[in-house]
């Protein structure tokens, strides 16, 4: 099964204030976070990952009362920050959760006790276990 | 450029209430929407799409004051849910924007005026996390 992996920052943490304002991600974190990546593409855990820019540069395209809108960043609504994602190939909801796990104690590890993020780990819609999934739910045939 | 586009409902909405209990089934809407996709796919703009499938089956892996933490789905105090992406190569951001409009202009047509949807369109960093090989 595939599970997306969004990687979430509060705005006003520490790591999404230096997010947002578009910084390098620290040194110590970035090598570790290659040698993870590398250790998952090679078991093939990892399908793909991608970081995002900074919000503010982004916009959002809002339906409502049958009209369309599009407003442009920043926002200064969201408290939640989405920096990233990443698409896993796990047998269970367990091992995904084991995977985010990994992730985050890495974090952890190298950014200090002071670091506070969140992954919110979903379950993607794969035809191929499309019968053992929610068979109801909308499915596009796209690929 | 690459962009992702995120499909969020807020929880409370009709789309939201039925999406979370597995009910959104609308054959018009999936067919609407695989031709636009195959649209894209076939101008070399639609790099992957994917539906999520209901929270109930997600969980959240918190890293905090020195600690990691696991929750399991549904969240019944978060407000918004993404209910699945769309990710595009585009020229420029107002493209992108201009692909989640057709987009969302679907969700309108069909579902009508009652439908209440947001999108995220974020551009992709060129930078792979980690510097991981591409």
């Amino acid at each position: 099964m595939k599970y997306m992996m969004m990687v979430k920052m509060d705005a006003q943490s520490e790591a999404g204030r230096s997010f947002e304002a578009g910084l390098p991600p620290d040194e110590k974190l970035e090598t570790a976070m290659g040698q993870l990546i590398e250790k998952m593409l090679k078991s093939g855990t990892l399908v793909d990952m991608g970081g995002l820019l900074p919000v503010a540069k982004g916009a959002q395209v809002r339906a409502t009362g049958g009209k369309l809108a599009v407003t442009d960043g920043p926002f200064v609504e969201s408290k939640e920050v989405i920096g990233g994602y990443a698409i896993l190939r796990a047998k269970s909801k367990e091992e995904a959760v084991e995977l985010g796990r990994e992730f985050m104690q890495l974090h952890l590890n190298t950014l200090g006790s002071s670091y506070e993020g969140q992954l919110e780990i979903r379950q993607m819609l794969d035809p191929e276990d499309c019968a053992a999934a929610n068979s109801s739910t909308v499915q596009l045939s796209a690929r | 450029m690459k962009y992702l586009i995120l499909v969020t409902m807020d929880r409370n909405s009709d789309v939201g209430r039925k999406y979370e209990a597995g009910t959104l089934s609308n054959p018009e809407l999936v067919t609407e929407l695989g031709k636009l996709m195959e649209k894209l796919k076939n101008s070399g703009k639609l790099l992957d799409v994917s539906v999520l499938v209901t929270r109930s089956k997600s969980a959240r892996v918190r890293g905090a004051a020195g600690k990691v933490s696991v929750t399991d789905g549904p969240f019944i105090e978060s407000k918004e849910i993404i209910g699945g992406y769309i990710m595009v190569e585009a020229e420029s951001q107002q493209e992108a924007i201009e692909i989640g409009r057709s987009l969302m202009k679907i969700h309108v047509e069909v579902l009508g005026p009652s439908y209440e949807g947001e999108m995220e369109v974020r551009q992709l960093s060129d930078q792979p996390p980690g510097g991981a090989p591409k």
